[in-house]
């Protein structure tokens, strides 16, 4: 009788500890899973400089295509450090930064109204801004290229040596007018009005005939099967591809 | 034979001794030095990231840390073994030690400094020669700017509690809050140290604010004002009959157990890095010459919000607005 119980309770204990053995067996498996597919999961990094806190967009990526595997930087140097270092498999960020020397192919672009750029305003605060006399005027932009780079760019685009104050965000350029830091700031028409619906300050927007690139994805030279990223950045909601200032995708 | 060989790995270790001796010129003359004097803390290490990063193969940064037992003559030894281009000095310390420094031999010329990371830069430039620097008090405008970004009420009237030796201050931000349309009052505490007389004026202004239905309060970054017996007594029984939104400019202002500040808007201390680099590049571009002495203030934030504060106080906020908000206190 006492012989059959102890049996029958080390015959239960027995069972328990399969179980448990095959519950962790399982758990580990599983655990082993997720690992290996979220180590093989794409990666792409996103550089698009708004008002919006990076993780914010990193989310809204995320939740459009949870298969790729986001990281949104908020500044140029991080970036461009980052990407170098860790060799991304695809990049989203503005032409005019894929189009300093990265090793991407740009394979996609952001697509306004048709274009893949969009107009550019130089704005002012109080006084219109004459645009044939911008010689040596400080002018604030937004940095997508680099201290270096960005003073040629900007002066490029504006045909005169002019000054440049770098702003990190959007939002900070209008504090470039407001301490009296920049003569004007060169920003996108979409982005002056985003600004002007915030502010109350007398701002004055003079066109230019400038039109700046809008975002595009690039792949490494290397990257052979696109198929994921490209399906999924081309089916991204309206509501994410306005986050990143465009209104759909085309290839290039 | 012997002879001959002997000769010759001479040559070669001539030939190496050379070759160190042009690499070392060739990068020193390529990169210039720019001496760091900063204090210990990760808002420190966070701006020196920004300027380095930003500089990178353009300058070649020397760092010295100082702390509480740091000496002028240390200060002194470094800079003789430096000859730095260009000094950036970060912290109060930094920019006390560099002034005495300057004290010891007035007469000499001074490399051109970048003052950053303390409060009120803009006096203390009157006292280091050669300087220029950023300012670290985030102007009110951009933090109103970012809280009417986020609360669902008019921000169009904004008391601020200063002392008197702040009016200059308080008059620029007077004239950047207008750009905006917003009108900052301010009203003024001698600047004795009598924390009586001082708790007195605190409780009068703020029953006036009350009394004249400001939206919002300024509280500016004063020590002097906000000691924790002032707090107690003054701050915190004031504005218990306030449900108005309280702008702060530090974080530790904004913890929900002391129920003080609803909204926080702190220097981006990375991108006050960049800042500093770009005056140092433009001094680098015009041969060491400080070409512009505007002291602007730090141009980008970070963005703080307490909604447990708020929710208790009944300010309401726009929820898909937290979206701009770098860090949101939810306890």
């Amino acid at each position: 009788m006492i012989s059959s119980l102890i049996t029958k309770i080390s015959q239960k204990v027995l069972h328990t500890a399969f179980a448990r053995l095959r519950l962790l067996a399982i758990t580990c498996f599983l655990c082993g899973f997720i690992l290996v597919n979220s180590a093989q999961a794409e990666k792409m990094y996103v550089f698009v400089p708004t008002s919006l806190a990076p993780e914010s967009i990193e989310s809204s990526l995320q939740s459009s295509c949870p298969g790729i595997n986001f990281q949104v930087f908020d500044r140029f140097r991080t970036f461009v450090n980052q990407v170098n270092q860790d060799k991304p498999d695809s990049v989203l960020t503005l032409l005019p930064t894929l189009a300093q020397n990265f090793g991407y192919d740009t394979v996609l672009t952001g697509d306004i109204e048709g274009t893949a750029e969009e107009p550019y305003v130089l704005v002012t605060l109080h006084e219109k801004t004459d645009i044939n006399q911008l010689t040596d005027k400080t002018i604030g932009a937004v940095d997508i290229l680099g201290r270096k780079s960005m003073k040629q760019y900007i002066s490029g685009l504006l045909q005169t040596k002019v000054f440049v104050k770098r702003a990190s965000k959007t939002e900070d350029l209008l504090m470039l007018l407001i301490y009296g830091s920049a003569d004007a700031v060169f920003m996108s028409e979409n982005n002056f009005h985003k600004m002007k619906a915030k502010s109350e300050a007398n701002l004055i927007a003079v066109p230019t005939k400038i039109r700046v690139g809008v975002v595009g994805t690039a792949f490494r030279g290397d990257v052979a099967d696109k198929t994921n990223i490209l399906e999924c950045i081309t089916k991204l909601p309206k509501k994410v591809n306005s986050l990143l200032g465009i209104k759909a995708w085309r290839k290039v | 034979m012997s002879n001959n060989r002997w000769i010759k790995q001479l040559g070669y270790l001539l030939f190496l001794a050379n070759m160190l001796c042009l690499s070392s010129l060739a990068v020193s003359d390529e990169l210039e030095t720019t001496l760091v004097i900063r204090g210990e803390g990760e808002s420190f290490s966070e701006v020196l990231n920004g300027m380095t990063q930003d500089l990178e193969g353009e300058l070649s940064f020397d760092i010295l840390v100082v702390g509480g037992d740091t000496t002028v003559k240390e200060v002194s030894n470094r800079i003789k073994k430096t000859s730095p281009k260009a000094i950036v000095l970060m912290g109060n310390k930094a920019i006390n030690l560099y002034q005495k420094y300057q004290s010891l031999d007035p007469g000499q010329d001074f490399p051109p400094s970048i003052l950053l990371v303390a409060l009120y830069i803009d006096q203390h430039v009157k006292n280091i020669k050669n300087s220029t620097g950023i300012l670290y008090e985030i102007p009110a405008v951009t933090a109103l700017i970012n809280l009417r970004k986020v609360i669902d009420g008019d921000i169009k009237r904004v008391g601020v509690i200063h002392r008197e030796w702040m009016k200059d201050y308080i008059n620029t931000n007077i004239q950047y809050c207008q750009t905006e349309d917003i009108e900052l009052i301010p009203a003024e505490v001698s600047n004795d140290n009598d924390t009586e007389s001082t708790e007195k004026s605190i409780k009068k202004h703020l029953k006036k604010f009350k009394k004249t239905d400001i939206d919002a309060l300024w509280v500016i970054n004063d020590s002097q004002l906000l000691t924790p017996e002032l707090f107690s007594k003054a701050w915190l029984p004031s504005l218990k009959k306030m449900n108005i939104p309280v702008v702060v400019g530090v974080e530790s202002l904004l913890s929900s157990r002391l129920n003080f500040g609803t909204f926080a808007v702190v220097p981006d201390h990375y991108s006050l890095g960049v800042q500093g680099a770009s005056i140092l590049a433009d001094t680098m571009e015009a041969g060491w010459v400080l070409k512009n002495i505007h002291i602007d203030p730090a141009i980008s934030v970070k963005k703080i919000i307490n909604l447990n504060i708020s929710k208790n106080k009944k300010i309401h906020i726009i929820e898909k607005s937290l979206d701009n908000i770098d860090s949101v206190i939810q306890q």
